[in-house]
């Protein structure tokens, strides 16, 4: 995934938050991914319409976090939701 | 004969036209079967007949299937009862775990296949619970009540070891079974404490054998994570599964359980619920 990238996350996956993080369940796989917070506040940014650099911005002003190591994460957490079929 | 059993307001009979099955019949569901709920709707009748030597089994007056011998009946007859009645509880989030009760408080043991759900069950019913369930546990939609599911229980010869107190209780039958162990089919019922219809869920439990006895605090994470794995029906009711787990995940108290020694376990679960309250 490219910082420019517009992800669109899978319509059918539930999103649950928790009191130590979240869970995304695709009922398509059955599968159960279990999610950090950070991990959880990009995919509740990921829509379709922002760009991972969008995310990235949104992040880093609501936490006052550096950009380019909120990017980072934010590539890298998008790499791993496109690997698991989570987004396209 | 005809065995008539209710279970949450859902009534069914199995009729047998022979001893033999009638013996076989009752290690599914013990004749205490009888769990809360007004009875509604028809009785559902299994049927077992024998015909030319061949036993045929009808739902109704539907063939299900046929063999030749009293030995192949049981686990085909039990699947097809307890499959029956799991379609029938479908709105209720069913988990592979076993349920024990003590004073209207009731703790769930979540595991993959021997992972000592049933040693437990076992160890917390001498210790004077009542076992609601040694295998299925049935969630009610969005809440954290469960309801029982008093089949028999099936308890291996190395529970047994464990707990030689287990030979003072009754089982309804022993059979071998699992390339020639012999099994204890056991009515929970038969430790002295008839199980409940229904109870509040206090805590879950994630066991596992071990060397080292001991229970800890596990995330609200991992605890569902593995509760969805235990689940039966959440591919069928997704969204259902999911937000009654998080509200059990949300509102009970979650351990992962080393056992090293079954009337430890006991004790350090019952001291575990009484922190509870």
């Amino acid at each position: 995934m490219k910082p420019a990238s517009v992800p669109r996350p899978k319509e059918a996956v539930l999103f649950r938050e928790l009191a130590d993080g979240c869970v995304l369940y695709d009922p398509e796989t059955e599968k159960v991914h279990s999610l950090n917070l950070t991990a959880g506040f990009i995919w509740c940014l990921i829509d379709g319409a922002r760009s991972l650099e969008d995310v990235a911005d949104e992040i880093a002003s609501a936490t006052g976090a550096d950009r380019a190591v909120v990017l980072r994460d934010v590539l890298d957490a998008a790499g791993e939701f496109a690997r698991q079929g989570l987004i396209s | 004969m005809r065995l008539r059993y209710s279970l949450h307001g859902l009534r069914f009979a199995i009729d047998a036209d022979d001893a033999a099955a009638e013996l076989i019949l009752h290690t599914i569901m013990p004749p205490c079967a009888r769990a809360g709920g007004r009875r509604s709707g028809k009785t559902a009748v299994f049927a077992v007949r024998c015909e030319r030597g061949r036993l045929r089994v009808f739902r109704g007056r539907k063939p299900l299937w046929t063999v030749t011998s009293v030995a192949e009946l049981q686990p085909w007859l039990e699947s097809e009862v307890v499959g029956w009645l799991l379609h029938r509880f479908d709105p209720c989030v069913q988990l592979h775990a076993a349920v024990a009760e003590h004073c209207g408080r009731a703790v769930i043991i979540a595991g993959g296949p021997d992972s000592g759900k049933t040693s437990l069950a076992c160890a917390l019913a001498l210790a004077g619970w009542s076992v609601m369930s040694d295998e299925v546990a049935l969630l009610k939609p969005f809440s954290s009540i469960v309801a029982s599911f008093p089949r028999a229980m099936l308890v291996k010869a190395g529970t047994v070891r464990r707990l030689p107190e287990l030979r003072t209780i009754e089982p309804m039958r022993v059979a071998l079974r699992e390339g020639e162990v012999p099994v204890r089919y056991v009515s929970p019922a038969a430790f002295g404490h008839p199980p409940k219809s229904a109870a509040r869920v206090r805590t879950v439990l994630f066991p596992n054998w071990s060397r080292t006895g001991a229970l800890s605090p596990i995330g609200q994470r991992e605890a569902l994570e593995r509760l969805l794995s235990a689940s039966l029906n959440t591919a069928r009711h997704p969204k259902v599964s999911l937000d009654t787990c998080v509200r059990l995940v949300s509102t009970v108290r979650l351990f992962r359980l080393q056992v090293r020694n079954l009337r430890e376990s006991a004790r350090l679960i019952a001291e575990a619920l009484e922190a509870v309250t």
